[in-house]
């Protein structure tokens, strides 16, 4: 209910009451007054107005909530009742044409509906929206049907046109942002769900992998050894699981994700640090498996005895062929010394690789390190990796 | 006279991991931990070589060298990342190595310096990612000799991918020092010029591990 304002007035109060009712500025309501004024029957309005509002009884108001957003449309809508009431008290003294009143009362029916439907209305509420369409509903169909009483068909075909461009405008006008924002606010909903789910997917692996390892690491903190294949080992897992997430490649089943676990292993049980480049990926068949048997003996064998401080594993596949080289800078080896008591070198390394139909050569110089080349055909390259052709 | 370094990394524990690591061979001018700061630290320490960190608040490492066009200072990509468009991102940017920072000490210093000359420095992963890279054989219809590595390249590749430092890869090439380093230099300068969209399409699908 509006209620005159003692201390914002310029006559009655009536312009600011209404102003502060609908939600827009008291200037553009005053600057309607004044335009109304001017046909006459405005300054009857206003009194009327005043008067109605003088004899309300000033009633206990709830506090309203500020005015819904888009202030601009309610001013449109303020604006479109005083030209609407203006053109129509314009045409009165002169006698009435049905198409001009209908147009003054499509101007003025539209303009309120967008004041009221831009006031404190909540969009979420079915219910205001029900209203609303019904409301509009009830403004076309009430101009239709008065003047389909009044004036004759002909004027009223004219009508019911302007009747229907104003009520789709007022309708599109209303229900636009609605179903806007209704779109948005359900993806919204599922990018927050969708953000949710990655979260406490997130928060669950590191919860099983590197909190553990942390809480492992400050039990050995003495040991710098363990320390270090812990964090290590981490470091690795951590790596896979950021870059390699979901493709086919990080499974046993594909060289890269093979190697990655060999080389986890390894380094866990001896403490030193395995640099792991793969170029291309193929599938884990019989001989590929044989090779990476090879080459895990081949790094423990450098873990072991070459003293370095690192091992760097290179793997590569192309043209048929998997060539894997796992290398140190330590102590290295003379062959023909050693080829009788290192029975790992002969059985598990060369001739496994012959057994699997490849090959492998074992390059060491005293003081120099030690490089072992391990080759075997394979036969499949997954899809989703591996050197694309 | 020893090389002016700055280090650029938004972790205080790593600036000052690197600094003890490598602070007595060098001379650290600077240290930044964003973006904005790099720049003004770079620009107004004119050092011979940035350690640059491909993560970076504000923006990331590419923008550093984006924000500097007129520097002489080289520099060198140091980051754990082994994401393949981290690095492409990076070294296309204009820099001249990437190493990873479980690198050593000693390493680190020849990396500095290797740089800090104009060579290129290649890490094992970052070999086996041109490797990988430029394993399509797609010619470019423009310019051919920019998508392709030359068979000597793409040994020094391979022979760095394994593991090997450039000396040891002169001696097994029965090379000199100076060739290995000219080969790196050129495969920079493909990686950094060729245009082909494969690598980012590769580097979009792919990562190293």
């Amino acid at each position: 209910m509006p209620r005159l304002d003692e201390n914002d007035r310029w006559i009655g109060g009536v312009a600011s009451a209404l102003a502060a009712e609908v939600g827009v500025e008291a200037t553009v309501m005053r600057a309607g007054f004044v335009v109304l004024g001017l046909t006459g029957y405005g300054i009857v309005l206003y009194l009327v107005l005043w008067l109605w509002l003088t004899i309300q009884k000033p009633t206990a108001q709830p506090e309203r909530s500020p005015k819904a957003a888009d202030p601009t449309l309610r001013h449109i809508g303020v604006l479109a009742v005083f030209g609407g009431l203006f053109t129509l008290f314009v045409q009165l003294p002169t006698g009435v044409s049905g198409v001009g009143v209908v147009m003054s009362l499509a101007v003025l029916g539209s303009g309120v509906v967008l004041i009221w439907s831009r006031g404190a209305v909540d969009w979420e509420a079915s219910d205001e929206i029900r209203r609303f369409v019904g409301g509009a509903l009830l403004v076309a169909v009430g101009l239709i049907s008065a003047f389909l009483f009044q004036f004759g068909v002909s004027a009223v075909s004219a009508a019911i046109l302007v009747a229907l461009i104003g009520l789709v405008a007022t309708i599109g006008v209303i229900l636009g942002p609605w179903l806007w924002r209704a779109g948005t606010a359900l993806s919204d909903e599922r990018r927050l769900r969708i953000r949710a789910d990655e979260r406490a997917a997130v928060a669950a692996h590191l919860h099983d992998s590197v909190l553990q390892t942390l809480t492992l690491i400050q039990h050995n903190a003495d040991d710098p050894t363990a320390t270090l294949s812990l964090a290590r080992r981490q470091e690795r897992e951590l790596r896979e699981w950021l870059y390699s997430s979901g493709s086919t490649s990080s499974t046993p089943e594909f060289l890269r994700g093979a190697i990655s676990g060999i080389v986890g292993e390894v380094e866990q049980m001896h403490g030193i640090p395995i640099e792991v480049v793969v170029v291309g990926d193929c599938a884990v068949d019989e001989a590929v498996l044989s090779l990476l048997k090879a080459a895990r003996e081949a790094m423990v064998n450098a873990a072991r005895h070459s003293g370095a401080d690192r091992i760097d594993v290179y793997a590569e596949v192309k043209g048929g062929t998997l060539t894997l080289y796992v290398r140190d800078t330590g102590v290295g080896f003379d062959q023909a010394i050693v080829a009788d008591d290192r029975r790992g070198v002969a059985d598990s390394i060369l001739g496994r690789m012959e057994r699997a139909g490849g090959s492998a050569t074992i390059t060491s110089e005293a003081g120099e390190g030690t490089e072992v080349e391990l080759q075997v055909p394979y036969s499949e390259e997954p899809e989703s990796a591996g050197v694309d052709s | 006279m020893k090389q002016r370094v700055v280090l650029v990394d938004d972790h205080d524990m790593v600036r000052a991991g690197v600094r003890a690591q490598i602070g007595e061979h060098v001379d650290v001018v600077g240290e930044a931990a964003d973006v904005t700061d790099a720049i003004a630290v770079i620009r107004e320490t004119s050092p011979d070589v940035v350690l640059l960190d491909v993560h970076l608040p504000g923006g990331n490492g590419p923008a550093v060298i984006a924000g500097l066009p007129e520097t002489e200072a080289k520099f060198l990509a140091l980051s754990v990342s082994d994401a393949a468009d981290d690095v492409i991102a990076v070294i296309r940017a204009g820099a001249r190595g990437y190493v990873t920072k479980n690198i050593s000490g000693e390493e680190l210093l020849d990396a500095i310096k290797r740089v800090g000359d104009g060579d290129a420095v290649f890490s094992p992963r970052l070999a086996g990612f041109v490797l990988d890279a430029f394993a399509l054989e797609i010619p470019n219809p423009v310019d051919p000799e920019l998508d392709l590595l030359t068979a000597r390249e793409q040994e020094v590749m391979r022979l760095l991918a394994r593991g090997y430092a450039y000396k040891e890869i002169a001696r097994r090439l029965t090379i000199s020092i100076k060739t290995v380093e000219s080969h790196a230099s050129a495969v920079l300068r493909k990686l950094q010029l060729s245009n082909r969209n494969e690598l980012s399409h590769w580097a979009a699908r792919r990562r190293l591990i």
